[in-house]
């Protein structure tokens, strides 16, 4: 009978609470096909990196539960409530509290497993969306198979049900505590007004808002250090509740004033609804705001990283092979040798870097970058040159026009985004061996610059000013047909005696060490590889950025349905408790026309409420960091796209959750007006 | 006749030290076997809080309530809960009924709590369904049936186990008419063809005219009693009406 019992108010459970159960079939999903990423031998075997994608995955995980944990306990804290009067029937008819309580939980497991079990379905195939996708990313070819595998499902079970059971202990204390006569009357209270009329905590408005202003502006400022960082990220959060305590009050103080607009219309009615709802849920709007806030910005940077990914290739691999060596006049026979082993090669060019004993551009580069921002400037010892000859032999390699240099010209070959960092250093004469240059001008042509044609910029000088220099290093670039497998690198460290051993990188870090080699200011996707392929490298720092943005969206998808199914759970919870209000509306002379407009505005602002804070406050904070992205990575693109398209993006999934709850919400009102009491 | 419930000297506060509530204040009676009680009172007079603390729904603040030798103000929760499914059923306004059972199922849940066997609990239930007129709608959920017919469900679960004592809450309150009356003859049928003894709250001086002892209560104490005896029950409403328009009363007959 118990268990008949159980199953009947799951079943029913299933119906009420229908936009939950969806979420936890979605997220049940997006876990199962995120975490078979983690396992998957179709990943593994695309990249030697695949762990990385495993362990950002598992940090992914951690948010997830903590938010499936919250998701749980609210919604069983707040179906207890609904159902507080059963459960004083229970009681009455003489059920111990354990009894109703494991009760309860049958209920829940079973509406768990369900979701569990639906969200497998969408999870294999989620599974492959993912795993196409992944491929799409490397341009690999992939033919679409179902991998089934058990640590996967073991893994997501486990996690859905710990979460589950973290969840349920912390309820089964309310169990403990249930008091019958209590939960007898308990739906018969209204929202609780205590300080119905008070105005008092408007001040927490202000100085929320106060705050949040501060924390723009520091941020914009860069008033920001490690010290005050975190307190102020403390602070934020906190403003956002306040913002919601000192709202209800404002509202109530609006309400008093009686200002014109609280008289039009059902404006009273709403304004107070809003008012009271805003007080007894002030914290769950403030969670929801911060839920949207983090999935905002989470998914804002996911698509400004996919951005990257999909221009740097050219920016940062410009010749299919480039090699470098610290010894002078280095012929790279054998690279060029083991390159042929694999594939054709249809130009080459080995070539050396000079200096002379000078760095004035080094110094000029780390003072100014160091003005400006927190760059951390690798260079090497000396300022680096190259022969104009070899200039225009890589410059043809790459197919672009030669140039040409007077005799007493240079020219100053940089990354896009330090040209002006750079234009007052070309301004001023280059002293070469007590004879003064006149820089031709600066060019910004992709030129593998980090670490291999100097470090962010190269100075190039006519073939007979070189000659006078010291040779530096040597490099070996090459156009080739073909691929290259992806232990080449391994190869040509072995072939300079450098060995790894069992996986350990001590040897190669201690040469690595050893050379005078700089690899520029770059900050986003850094490399000191000496060996760069273009299509093996490229691969690689796609699949990299893709373990970070992957997980990014994953975190902010469920993190966007969570928060929309609480809000949604809320609203057509209480249209049953909304329904008499609206009765009676009706009954004072309202035509179902003008009720279905006050139903939308009363949905519209309840759900507008909490997202219009996270987009001012997740908008600035979008805004700051592409800001410093674009001046880091020198991705010439505005903020605003990034953002838009994950607004874009959130406001598709809003509006089907809207839409869902609106024509709930109005069937659940609509009923109460047509159905007369059975008799 | 044999005693069956004992109050002594109980009291119960609400609220605050500032604001203190007496929501019951120093009562003491008894209630006999086989007795069809009424509790009337105006609102806020205690009445419903009295029935609550007799029913173990809710705590004394000091007194005891004696059911023959046992007294419920000392019983743990666990006690407590196996005391309700022995010996008390329930009667309320609104009910409470589960949705998501059928009628039948309704009414033999208070029974399969009590690990009787799968027969002896069908039979059972479809004994007092068939006694309550009720059996027709045993395959039907609350929702497709009437108010009168889910409070005459409500007395079958109140009935199924046998219980010392039905305590009803305003039964009548969500009824219409006709239905209250069918309900209170259903309440006299309990009472003396089936031998339950019934404790009843209500406002309703026609609901109460069932009865065959009224307390009235007034701030938490009681101020009157009445016996029916011997007398119709036409008699019996207009010493009620009587009563109440002595203390100013809200009572009201149809």
């Amino acid at each position: 009978m118990l268990n008949k019992l159980a199953l009947r108010n799951a079943k029913r459970s299933f119906r009420d609470y229908l936009i939950y159960l969806l979420t936890m079939v979605f997220t049940a999903a997006l876990m199962f096909s995120f975490d078979s990423m983690i396992f998957s031998e179709d990943v593994k075997k695309l990249c030697a990196e695949a762990g990385m994608m495993g362990a950002m995955l598992g940090l992914a995980t951690f948010f997830i539960v903590l938010i499936m944990i919250w998701l749980v306990h609210y919604m069983m804290k707040f179906m207890a409530e609904k159902r507080s009067r059963e459960f004083a029937t229970y009681l009455l008819l003489g059920f111990h509290k354990k009894q109703i309580a494991r009760l309860f939980l049958k209920e829940m497991l079973l509406l768990g497993l369900a979701a569990f079990f639906i969200g497998l379905l969408p999870g294999l195939f989620l599974q492959q969306v993912i795993t196409t996708l992944i491929y799409a990313i490397v341009q690999a070819d992939y033919t679409i198979h179902i991998q089934w595998n058990i640590a996967t499902f073991f893994m997501t079970a486990g996690i859905f049900f710990g979460s589950y059971v973290l969840a349920m202990f912390r309820s089964n204390r309310r169990f403990k505590k249930m008091n019958i006569r209590e939960m007898m009357y308990l739906d018969r209270q209204n929202e609780e007004l205590k300080n119905g009329n008070k105005s008092g905590k408007q001040w927490m408005f202000f100085v929320s808002l106060f705050t949040i202003l501060l924390f723009g502006w520091m941020l914009y400022f860069g008033h920001f250090n490690q010290w005050n960082v975190y307190p102020m990220i403390a602070a934020l959060i906190v403003s956002v509740y306040f913002l919601y305590m000192g709202l209800s009050a404002f509202l109530i103080s609006y309400i008093r004033k009686g200002r014109a607009g609280v008289y039009n219309g059902a404006n009273i009615f709403l304004l107070r609804q809003l008012a009271s709802k805003v007080k007894t849920m002030q914290f769950t709007l403030g969670t929801l705001t911060i839920l949207f806030m983090v999935a905002l910005v989470g998914v804002s940077d996911a698509l400004m990283l996919n951005q990257f990914q999909n221009t740097q290739v050219q920016e940062k691999y410009p010749f299919d092979v480039c090699i470098y060596n610290e010894h002078t006049d280095y012929d790279f026979a054998e690279e060029k040798a083991l390159t042929e082993k694999y594939a054709k090669i249809t130009d080459f060019l080995a070539y050396e870097i000079y200096q002379d004993h000078t760095n004035s551009c080094n110094r000029y580069l780390t003072e100014a970058l160091s003005e400006n921002d927190t760059y951390y400037y690798s260079c090497f010892k000396y300022d680096t040159y190259m022969r104009l000859s070899d200039y225009n032999r890589l410059r043809q390699m790459l197919h672009l026009d030669p140039v040409s240099l007077q005799q007493d010209q240079y020219l100053i070959q940089t990354k896009k985004r330090l040209k002006k960092t750079l234009l007052p250093f070309s301004e001023t004469p280059l002293h070469i061996q007590g004879q003064d240059y006149v820089c031709a001008g600066i060019y910004t042509d992709t030129f593998e610059q980090s670490g291999h044609n100097g470090a962010d910029y190269i100075l190039v000088v006519p073939d007979e000013t070189a000659a006078s220099m010291t040779p530096y290093y040597s490099l070996m670039a090459a156009s080739i047909k073909g691929s290259l497998p992806d232990d080449f690198y391994d190869q040509v460290l072995s072939m300079w005696g450098i060995n790894m051993k069992n996986d350990s990188y001590e040897e190669l870090d201690n040469y690595m060490d050893s050379l005078d080699r700089g690899t520029g200011s770059d900050a986003i996707y850094v490399s000191d590889k000496l060996v760069f392929l273009k299509e093996n490298d490229a691969r690689e720092m796609k699949f990299l950025l893709s373990t970070l943005i992957f997980p990014l969206i994953y975190v902010g998808l469920v993190f966007l349905c969570v928060a929309l199914t609480v809000l949604a759970v809320q609203q057509l919870s209480d249209s049953g408790k909304y329904k008499y209000r609206y009765q009676l509306l009706g009954k004072l002379g309202m035509r179902t026309k003008e009720l279905n407009q006050i139903i939308f505005r009363q949905l519209v602002i309840y759900y507008i409420c909490p997202f219009a804070g996270a987009v001012l406050l997740s908008g600035g904070i979008v805004g700051f960091i592409s800001h410093n992205f674009v001046k880091y990575s020198g991705v010439q693109a505005p903020s605003w796209p990034y953002f838009g398209l994950a607004l874009l993006l959130f406001g598709g999934v809003y509006i089907i959750y809207f839409i869902a709850t609106y024509i709930e919400f109005k069937r659940n009102i609509m009923s109460a007006q047509k159905v007369p009491d059975v008799e | 006749m044999e005693e069956l419930i004992r109050v002594e000297d109980i009291e119960k506060y609400y609220g605050s030290k500032n604001n203190l509530t007496k929501a019951v204040d120093r009562i003491s009676f008894t209630v006999s076997k086989g007795e069809f009680t009424g509790i009337m009172g105006a609102s806020g007079s205690g009445k419903t809080t009295l029935l609550n603390l007799l029913a173990t729904v809710d705590m004394v603040t000091s007194g005891h309530i004696y059911y023959g030798p046992e007294d419920i103000t000392r019983l743990s929760e666990d006690k407590m809960a196996d005391f309700r499914k022995n010996n008390l059923g329930f009667v309320f306004q609104d009910f409470n009924l589960l949705d998501t059972l059928t009628i039948q199922e309704n009414i033999s849940l208070a029974m399969s709590l009590t690990k009787k066997s799968k027969k002896e609990i069908q039979e059972r239930t479809k004994k007092i369904m068939e006694r309550l007129d009720i059996l027709p709608l045993c395959d039907k959920f609350p929702y497709q049936v009437s108010g009168g017919q889910k409070q005459r469900c409500a007395c079958a679960r109140a009935l199924i186990n046998h219980p010392k004592i039905v305590f009803a809450d305003e039964p009548t309150g969500a009824l219409d008419s006709k239905s209250a009356r069918m309900l209170l003859e259903t309440f006299t049928h309990m009472n003396e063809q089936m031998n339950a003894t019934i404790l009843m709250v209500t406002h309703d001086a026609f609901s109460a005219s069932y009865c065959k002892r009224i307390l009235f209560l007034k701030d938490g104490k009681i101020f009157h009693e009445l016996q029916k005896g011997s007398r119709s029950r036409k008699e019996f409403l207009d010493e009620i009406l009587d009563v109440l328009s002595l203390t100013g009363g809200d009572g009201d007959a149809e």
